[in-house]
């Protein structure tokens, strides 16, 4: 949860983030907070910068000019050590594919942020099979990624990101990867988060998924606007119209 | 991250990969087992050299004159050693605090006449103590009587002789022209620790008492008389005596008032051993052998080391996605550098504990093998562990280094 007493958990100002490697899309002068317990999609195509913003915020990147901050604390000005820290008790994070490791059972999977928080094991397992319950597989904590379906995995994935009751959860187009019913199903999990008092950023080049925010940003080109109603009719840049 | 759960996290990485996981291992366990097998064998070796030439001279004390370095190779006592030792010396000797008694020893070559041939052949002169002290083994006869002109044989020498000798045969044996007649009383065999020390033990030797050819005569010093003198003195401590202490005794009269030391020329010295100083030099020698073989054993770890190195590297390049999980959940770059530092300790540890075990197995069966005793090397066996596991665990550095460098953002990127 937010730990700067009901301030903005994320607060971007002019935050630039230069051509990095060849992956790595810049982001240019965005500003933004999110306010405690909002729930914000930000929509846009592929090659927008919409994972680079994702990796400001959460603390993988420092910005390149100007200033990310993250329940309070200035992220440029933070060590590697800090910022490890920082993302294993503030942030979360929900991934395309689930990346699960693949060793471990769904309840280690979804305890791990909370072993690099260094909580005990009997309260990480706990926590873990609570979430697990949450996301109604109370009866595949013990089963290994590979002995669980593309949803349930990427419902193991959501859980992971709420373990450590993170000041901010944030998804990189989480429902890419699953069916559309499936997709549903994830996004519903995060509205029920929300409607437990997380603060959530999703990003999607999907408007039928951004829409589900109860508020609406749009990026193009590494710049973030507000959402125009045109930006959801008109398919984004590089997707198919057909 | 703790180390429980870096172990956890390891051994189920393991078990994901057994086949590649095992033979990393060997690599490991081949290197460690190399070194713990050359060093058993290496032991059993020493220990077979120090037996043969030490044997049961425990209590006795050579004492000899040289003109070699005797730290660089096993030393021949009095191999062209000075006839210094005097009767005096002898008699001043065995008054000696914890002395039993003193045997002289010299050599001289002679003639000797048998069934129309004649055959050069050294001939020890020492009396008949000798025998005892060094344990000969009688095949037949017994020692010459003192006073007596007898003779005792070794097999080789009875070989020499056309092998028509035994005891009771009389020999034409002359030195510098001047022939006696001498009786063959006994035969021993051709091992003789003793003979080790004054020459090769398995040569032709005739044994006499140092009456039957005095070896030479000098002016005594300190008596002012003529009087005959050795090359080599074998100097038993009484039983129960500290050899060590009868040792320097020994060393301490020679060099101080004997005659021995006023005779001794300027490029010769005295050279006085106990048993420990010959287990030393033998130990400094086989302790040489025993590095070589190290140093192969470890070519063999750091060839296990190449291989953890490359497993690692793999298995880096491999879970880079799964680090970028990690980093983007927390981990710091050290929780990382842990995790695979971990593996390469296990891998290590594990090879190491094996290799110890089949090292000994081999080396145990190898000392069998060639006779010797088996002694287990219990500080190469530390020092082969911990070189498995420094090993591995440096052959670990650069693959953890890597994983733990890796920028977060692009690791999860990884296809």
């Amino acid at each position: 949860m937010n730990r700067t007493r009901g301030g903005p958990p994320v607060v971007l100002e002019d935050a630039r983030l230069s051509y990095r490697s060849g992956r790595v899309v810049p982001v240019e002068d965005v500003s933004l907070a999110l306010p405690s317990g909002s729930f914000t999609t930000v929509m846009g195509p592929s090659g927008a910068g919409k994972s680079s913003l994702l990796s400001l915020i959460g603390c993988l990147v420092t910005p390149s000019a100007g200033s990310v901050e993250v329940t309070g604390r200035e992220v440029g000005g933070l060590t590697d050590r800090e910022r490890s820290r920082l993302r294993a008790t503030e942030v979360g994070f929900v991934f395309q594919h689930d990346n699960l490791l693949p060793r471990l059972t769904a309840v280690e999977n979804v305890a791990l942020p909370l072993l690099f928080a260094g909580v005990s094991r009997p309260a990480r397992r706990e926590r873990a099979r609570e979430l697990l319950a949450q996301v109604g597989l109370a009866d595949r904590t013990d089963h290994s990624p590979a002995e669980l379906s593309g949803g349930e995995r990427q419902r193991v994935a959501v859980a992971r990101a709420f373990a450590n009751r993170p000041s901010v959860v944030l998804a990189d187009e989480p429902t890419g990867s699953v069916d559309r019913e499936t997709g549903h199903r994830v996004l519903e999990l995060f509205e029920r988060f929300h409607a437990d008092g997380h603060t959530i950023l999703l990003v999607t080049h999907d408007p039928a998924v951004a829409r589900r925010g109860e508020s609406r940003l749009f990026m193009r080109a590494g710049r973030l606007s507000r959402d125009r109603e045109d930006d959801w009719r008109r398919p984004p840049i590089g997707e198919a119209s057909g | 991250m703790n180390l429980r759960r870096c172990l956890r996290m390891s051994l189920r990485q393991f078990r994901r990969y057994p086949v590649r996981t095992v033979l990393t291992t060997v690599g490991v366990v081949m290197g460690v087992g190399a070194v713990v097998t050359f060093t058993t064998l290496g032991l059993g070796l020493e220990g077979a050299v120090v037996g043969t030439v030490v044997g049961d001279r425990q209590g006795v004390v050579t004492a000899s004159t040289t003109t070699q370095d005797p730290d660089e190779q096993l030393p021949t006592v009095g191999q062209g050693g000075a006839r210094v030792f005097t009767a005096q010396d002898l008699a001043e000797l065995r008054n000696t605090t914890g002395v039993a008694g003193v045997i002289p020893l010299d050599q001289v070559g002679v003639r000797i006449r048998h069934g129309g041939q004649a055959y050069r052949q050294r001939l020890v002169l020492t009396p008949r103590s000798y025998f005892s002290l060094g344990r000969l083994e009688f095949v037949t006869g017994r020692p010459y009587r003192t006073g007596a002109s007898e003779v005792v044989l070794n097999e080789d020498a009875v070989e020499a002789l056309d092998g028509d000798v035994s005891v009771g045969t009389e020999l034409v044996v002359a030195r510098n022209g001047e022939p006696r007649t001498v009786t063959v009383v006994g035969v021993v065999g051709t091992s003789n620790p003793l003979a080790a020390l004054t020459g090769r033990s398995g040569a032709p030797r005739m044994y006499g008492q140092p009456s039957l050819f005095d070896p030479g005569t000098v002016q005594s010093p300190t008596a002012g008389t003529s009087q005959p003198a050795y090359s080599w003195l074998f100097v038993r401590a009484e039983p129960g005596a500290d050899v060590a202490a009868v040792n320097r005794r020994v060393g301490s009269y020679l060099r101080g008032e004997s005659d021995a030391r006023r005779l001794l020329s300027d490029t010769q010295r005295f050279d006085v051993a106990s048993a420990a100083d010959w287990t030393d030099r033998v130990d400094a020698i086989t302790s040489q052998l025993t590095s070589y073989i190290l140093a192969v054993g470890l070519m063999s770890v750091a060839i296990g080391a190449v291989g953890i190195m490359n497993l690692l590297l793999v298995s880096v390049s491999e879970r880079t996605r799964a680090i970028g999980v990690m980093r983007a959940v927390g981990a710091t770059r050290r929780d990382v550098l842990q995790l695979f530092l971990t593996e390469a300790a296990l891998i290590g540890l594990l090879g190491s504990v094996l290799g110890l075990a089949v090292g000994v197995g081999v080396g145990y069966a190898g000392v069998r093998l060639l006779a010797f005793p088996f002694r287990l090397p219990l500080r190469w066996l530390a020092t082969a562990a911990a070189i498995g596991l420094g090993v591995s665990l440096l052959a670990g550095v650069y693959p953890a280094w890597r994983a733990a460098r890796l920028d977060p953002v692009e690791a999860l990127q990884e296809e």
